[in-house]
């Protein structure tokens, strides 16, 4: 049996369970039923040697449970960023990552790799061919941290210098920036890894509504902007949380629109055959593959941008492309609850408020998909004088939920 | 370039501070498993001791007295890569960037970073849901205000602040800064910090830093130590709310996402065939978490504590009578902001 190892090759086949693990927190080994039962024990114990502090474990009568659980607010770094930072390595890797910045310190003008072989020996006893030294150094040249020069057939290597600001006081405010973006920026794992680099942590910034488990799509992300910067068409695997299954989809991807309530984030793509724009989760999102350049990339942007207002959410509504409208009366004391009118004004996403008699207020909207603001509209539950819409479906299916919640918790109930 | 890279694996991150410590004296077995565990994984001295102290390449050295590095001096800060570069590169646009540097700290940041292309643009990005009313970063006397309250919290220093509270009315604090709190759902910064109370920075406080109209620095350095106050809830409430779900309307899953930035425990009632789940919050953000829950209408069933229902119930049995009743379209009013 192989050794177990805390560091990982592949990406996504820890994500997987990283999110059940953070996300249910109640599953247990039988509810993975898709993998092995060694598998399972192997992330699951990866997972606990990563998380530690967060895993929490117990029995119940379905076998072992294990949970992450994580208040974003008691946390100074997002621990999920482990899984960015436990990727495997050789032997060489680690022995070249410290001796080669070592020689090309005490030589800034550069090596070339015959030359590098050679300290290598001479100063540290360690031997390695040529051909793994130059591998190494292109890696780092690409990486961006090592700069080659060639003269002639020979190709010498150097250090990169730091940047500019990096030399000036100004840098030491950097801590602070880099404490605050690791945690309010997308990709804010890199910044945990700059913060590593200035042997750093963030003790200044408390993250408050932070989804940390949406750190594991950023790979998928950073496929889906680099086919927007290029206007790209894609192919995206999909599989469904709800129902697991599998899916093909295919579009020029246009945008990433977030939820900050949820965490969730959503690719925004236009499909030219049915010329139509949609949405597909990231957490869903199993693969990312460029099918070719996307001419009507810039039609789909109009086309975005003359319809995103209109979005409540992620919906773009129904084929038909009709817009639905809502109006909803509600009380409000104006000399106690004003916060009540400042809410509909701060989240009601551009819908009219207006003053209809002292005590009562009118909210007006008009967007794709009534069914997509009814959690919204539920938050205001017991303040709602009046509510009509032209989707009627919708509307009833608000007013038999206020029904069912007065069965639940009205004082009949025992 | 690539994310998912072994540049950032913490255990070269570990391996260089055991390298740091071993370049100017002896380090022993328990020292390196120290550092293993603060910069590594839990098991992450099981594997890296044994490379670093032999395997084929050993980057330490035995002593009588320990390991030393076989480096010729201490690992020198490596430069930064691409990726981080494109990182930086993309946060020069972010309207909060500049919040931290003065104008003349930007351009010098900027001509360093010019040629590299941003990772992300803003305009890649709409955050659908995001409060109306966020701060005014860009807004020069919040900058400035922001920077005082920076440069307060870094250097241990008191702030003599005034404050817009309800109705305008401006108030004077002296305050202690422990931490700054930002929402991405607000789109806000707050202040949490020890205000003065009868002689002692003692109270614990939250201010809007958007309402913050004047700040100063105060010479006082109290002897009081923000490290207990980081990272911790201004006041827990004593018990979770706990909550029944069927599953109904993907109510599982979108309430376990929903409210993933809680601590929470998840069980499942195999008799009644629903999900508990407990939640545990602060009782500042109690208005915000019951709300929340109202959201999810029917599909989600408070259990208790018994304040928390009585103040669902409430709220409930006033929507069934303001449609279905008689009663005079005034609102709630012992249910507090929400």
């Amino acid at each position: 049996m192989q050794e177990f190892q805390e560091l990982i090759k592949n990406f996504s086949r820890v994500r997987d369970y990283m999110r059940q693990f953070f996300i249910y927190g109640f599953k247990s080994r039988a509810d993975f039923g898709e993998k092995s039962s060694r598998t399972y024990d192997n992330e699951r114990r990866r997972i606990e040697s990563w998380l530690s502090p967060w895993v929490a474990s117990g029995y119940t009568a379905r076998g072992k449970q294990v949970s992450i659980t994580v208040d974003s607010m008691q946390v100074p770094e997002n621990p999920l960023y482990a899984a960015w930072k436990s990727k495997g390595f050789t032997d060489n890797d680690l022995a070249l990552h410290f001796l080669l910045p070592d020689l090309l310190t005490s030589h800034p003008q550069g090596l070339a790799v015959s030359q590098l072989c050679d300290f290598l020996a001479a100063e540290y006893g360690a031997l390695f061919d040529s051909q793994t030294v130059r591998l190494k150094c292109r890696e780092y040249e690409t990486a961006g941290m090592f700069l080659s020069s060639r003269e002639g057939k020979r190709v010498t290597y150097r250090l990169a210098q730091p940047l500019e600001a990096e030399t000036t006081p100004l840098w030491k405010r950097m801590t602070a920036a880099l404490s605050f973006f690791q945690g309010a920026a997308p990709f804010g794992f890199i910044g945990s890894t700059l913060l590593d680099r200035e042997n750093a942590s963030n003790r200044l910034f408390q993250f408050k509504h932070q989804f940390i488990v949406h750190t594991l799509e950023d790979g998928i992300l950073a496929q889906l902007l680099d086919a927007i910067q290029s206007r790209s068409q894609i192919t995206c695997e999909y599989k469904s949380s709800r129902t697991g299954r599998g899916a093909s989809l295919s579009g020029i991807p246009l945008k990433i629109f977030v939820s900050t309530q949820t965490g969730r984030r959503y690719l925004c793509y236009y499909q030219p055959d049915f010329r139509r724009l949609n949405t597909a989760r990231l957490d869903g999102i199993v693969s990312v593959t460029v099918t070719g350049p996307a001419p009507a990339f810039e039609q789909a942007m109009a086309a975005l941008h003359r319809n995103e207002s209109r979005c409540w959410g992620v919906s773009f509504g129904k084929q038909t492309g009709r817009q639905e409208t809502v109006a909803i009366r509600i009380a409000i004391d104006e000399a106690t609850e004003g916060h009540i009118l400042h809410r509909l004004e701060r989240e009601g996403r551009g819908g009219e408020v207006s003053k209809i008699r002292d005590g009562e207020y009118l909210y007006y909207a008009t967007f794709f998909d009534t069914n997509e603001m009814l959690s919204w509209i539920k938050s205001f539950t017991g303040r709602i004088l009046d509510i009509q819409g032209t989707n009627e479906t919708d509307i009833q299916k608000l007013i038999r939920d206020w029904e069912r919640m007065y069965r639940m918790y009205g004082p009949h109930t025992p | 370039m690539e994310l998912f890279d072994k540049l950032y694996n913490c255990y070269y991150t570990a391996a260089r501070h055991i390298l740091e410590a071993a370049a100017s004296r002896p380090v022993g077995r328990q020292e390196m498993e120290h550092l293993c565990r603060s910069y590594g994984f839990q098991e992450t001295f099981l594997s890296l001791i044994p490379k670093l102290t032999g395997g084929p390449v050993p980057l330490l050295k035995k002593e009588k007295d320990g390991f030393r590095s076989v480096l010729a001096s201490p690992p020198p800060k490596l430069p930064l890569t691409s990726l981080q570069k494109a990182w930086l590169r993309a946060l020069l646009e972010d309207s909060r960037f500049a919040l931290f540097f003065d104008d003349d700290e930007i351009a010098l940041l900027r001509q360093s970073l010019s040629g590299v292309e941003p990772l992300y643009r803003e305009e890649d990005f709409r955050y659908f849901d995001r409060f109306a009313d966020g701060d005014p970063y860009e807004d020069p006397g919040y900058r400035s205000r922001f920077h005082t309250i920076l440069t307060a919290l870094e250097e241990g220093q008191v702030l003599l602040i005034s404050y817009e509270g309800k109705g305008g009315r401006i108030r004077h604090f002296e305050i202690f800064p422990c931490q700054i709190q930002f929402s991405s759902k607000n789109d806000k910064l707050r202040l949490l910090g020890l205000a003065r109370f009868r002689g002692f920075f003692s109270r614990k406080s939250i201010l809007n830093i958007s309402r913050v109209r004047d700040c100063r620095l105060s010479s006082e350095r109290p002897a009081v130590s923000p490290g207990r106050f980081r990272f911790r809830p201004v006041k827990r409430a004593k018990e979770p709310v706990l909550l029944s779900i069927g599953g109904e309307r993907n109510s599982l899953e979108r309430c376990m996402l929903h409210f993933a930035n809680y601590e929470k425990h998840t069980e499942y009632d195999e008799e009644q065939g629903r999900w508990l789940c407990s939640i545990y919050y602060d009782t500042a953000d109690e208005t915000e978490l019951l709300i929340d829950i109202l959201s999810f209408g029917p599909v989600v069933e408070v259990l208790g504590p018994e304040p928390f229902l009585a103040q669902v119930r409430e709220r409930v049995c006033r929507q069934h009578q303001l449609l279905w009743g008689n009663l005079e379209p005034t609102p709630p009013s012992q249910s507090g902001p929400g």
